[in-house]
């Protein structure tokens, strides 16, 4: 779900739409820079496979998912759609001492109840792996190493995180040393800050990114992860909320496609407590020389072996606007697919109260 | 009440997903490893890297399997098995890692385990896992496990009197099913 301005700036760029003559790719002016990136990914594809590691054995993995989603809000009439396809290719190759590169791309067709479409190579990155994880070189387009989403994203699931708001994105375009030592691991990058979209704007971009985690113990109960971030990036990325406008005529829309200023800290903990799986995120700092702070929790409760009970609340303030959002829902694991149901209250905006039903089914498949 | 909208590629591709897949390709028990270079070094300290495997299932391999359980494999693990071959600083063989996942009472039990070169096990950690009794945690029951190998099915199925709870239960029958699939997969490949 998009905001009104975020929407209308994609139809503006969807109106000089280049397409890869082949590939059917879809990129936006100015992607030079972004077919470089491709380039360089496919080269070092090529590279393992004519190098010293031309015997590597490869193995692939494809992955395919979709949900469709009907949902009423107080104000709104009943609506449905074909929410999200998501198609994405792993492919391992393995030289005589073990695993060494990863190829990744995940491509994304995304549908709001607005009508809005937004379709875009989510990820795609080249993996170097350093022997045991202990380093890992990645280029490309990935997840960032912030907070929760290493190991957790909510972009298949009903309710949001405020990635958004802290960092402007969850993917962007760039370099990553990441890895695992003994109880610890990291992950350092440092990206465009363009995001998924690789918007070419006015300003410059680039932001650098850290998280430092720990899991102790055998079972692997508990993880707490220490994240930094410092640079430039874009405004929005998944924006789906309507920003609060308080008259000011020196208030920002947040949906706005700038970049902006970023110093902020984040603290994370994932706790496996009985029934209960716990996620929460806290984060803080100056975004567009405005204090920040975020808040998200997460929790399941296994009901049944099928059935989970979902609670979760994703609050933002910058400096006296808040937003807040509070969530409580079922998760059905069905032999076919799975069956979600979620009540959302949206502490601001037009839309305070809304439900919402979601069929998702995923399949992966590996040779 | 609006029509849904109903992009022509969409649904070319829900019609795919739901008419040419096989219900066996649903998720519900593929084993998702997060971390696995944690683990892989708590059971063979001495590995330098590892390399993954995934073995294709065949029909007659999966009647054999499923013979030999005397159930069904779960969904998503019926026709692939992936498993991780442990290598020194020289590239040799010096174990194998294998993940499972097996059916809880309440979700997944996620646990991982390690083949010496003498495929018995040398090591099993759980990885994630909801259960309301945590007792299938404790190093004395995953202990119990130890020096054991696809051998000794019947032996590790009585351990703990088959499991007083349902996640040692879950542990139980996931070892068994990993170690004969290990077993009937690898005795395919000549491993």
């Amino acid at each position: 779900m998009k905001t009104a301005a975020y929407r209308s700036n994609r139809r503006a760029e969807e109106s000089s739409i280049c397409r890869l003559p082949d590939q059917g790719t879809v990129l936006r002016p100015g992607r030079k820079r972004g077919r470089l990136l491709y380039a360089i990914v496919v080269a070092i594809a090529l590279m393992c496979a004519t190098g010293p590691a031309a015997e590597c054995r490869a193995s692939w993995n494809l992955s395919l998912d979709a949900d469709a989603r009907g949902r009423v809000a107080s104000g709104s009439e009943p609506d449905a759609t074909l929410n999200l396809f998501g198609a994405s290719l792993r492919k391992t190759f393995a030289d005589a001492k073990g695993d060494r590169l990863v190829l990744f791309a995940l491509f994304e067709s995304e549908e709001g109840f607005d009508e809005s479409r937004d379709e875009s190579l989510h990820e795609i990155y080249a993996q170097y792996k350093g022997p045991m994880g202990a380093w890992n070189i990645t280029l490309g387009r990935f997840g960032l190493p912030w907070g929760l989403l290493p190991n957790f994203s909510a972009s298949r699931l009903l309710y949001d995180m405020p990635h958004d708001r802290v960092l402007g994105m969850d993917v962007d375009s760039g370099i990553k040393l990441s890895g695992v030592q003994g109880i610890f691991d990291y992950g350092l990058s440092y990206t465009r800050g363009y995001g998924p979209r690789n918007t070419v704007d006015a300003g410059s971009h680039g932001i650098a990114t850290g998280r430092i985690g720990i899991t102790p113990g055998e079972t692997e109960e508990l993880s707490l992860g220490l994240s930094g971030a410092l640079g430039r990036s874009i405004n929005a990325h998944g924006a789906d909320h309507d920003e609060p406008d308080h008259g000011d005529p020196d208030h920002r829309r947040r949906d706005d496609d700038r970049a902006l200023q970023r110093a902020v800290v984040g603290l994370d903990s994932t706790l496996y407590l009985g029934r209960w799986l716990i996620r929460s995120e806290v984060s803080g700092g100056q975004v567009d020389k405005r204090g920040m702070r975020a808040f998200f929790a997460g929790a399941d409760y296994a009901l049944r072996s099928n059935l989970d009970l979902n609670l979760a609340v994703n609050l933002s303030r910058v400096d006296s606007e808040t937003m807040n959002e509070w969530f409580a829902g079922l998760t059905c694991r069905l032999p076919w697919f799975i069956l979600r149901g979620e009540y959302r209250y949206v502490g601001y905006g037009d839309a305070r109260n809304q439900i919402t039903i979601q069929l998702y089914r995923f399949f992966s498949y590996t040779w | 009440m609006r029509a849904i909208r109903l992009p022509f590629s969409s649904i070319v591709f829900f019609l795919i997903l739901g008419s040419a897949l096989p219900a066996a390709a649903q998720e519900a028990y593929l084993c998702v490893w997060r971390n696995p270079e944690r683990t892989m070094t708590r059971i063979f300290p001495d590995a330098r890297d590892y390399k993954s495997v995934t073995a294709r299932i065949s029909a007659e391999q999966r009647a054999v399997i499923e013979k030999t359980l005397g159930y069904e494999l779960l969904p998503g693990q019926q026709d692939q098995f992936q498993y991780y071959h442990m290598l020194d600083a020289g590239g040799s063989a010096i174990g194998t890692i294998i993940p499972s996942t097996q059916k809880g009472e309440f979700g997944a039990v996620e646990f991982v385990f390690g083949l010496g070169p003498d495929t018995t096990i040398k090591g099993l950690y759980i990885q994630r896992a909801r259960e309301r009794d945590q007792a299938f945690k404790d190093r004395a029951f995953l202990e119990q496990f130890i020096g054991r190998s696809a051998a000794d099915r019947q032996a590790i199925q009585q351990v703990d009197g088959g499991g007083t709870t349902p996640g040692k239960q879950a542990v139980i029958r996931g070892l068994v099913k990993e170690l004969t699939t290990m077993d009937t997969v690898a005795a395919a490949v000549g491993q």
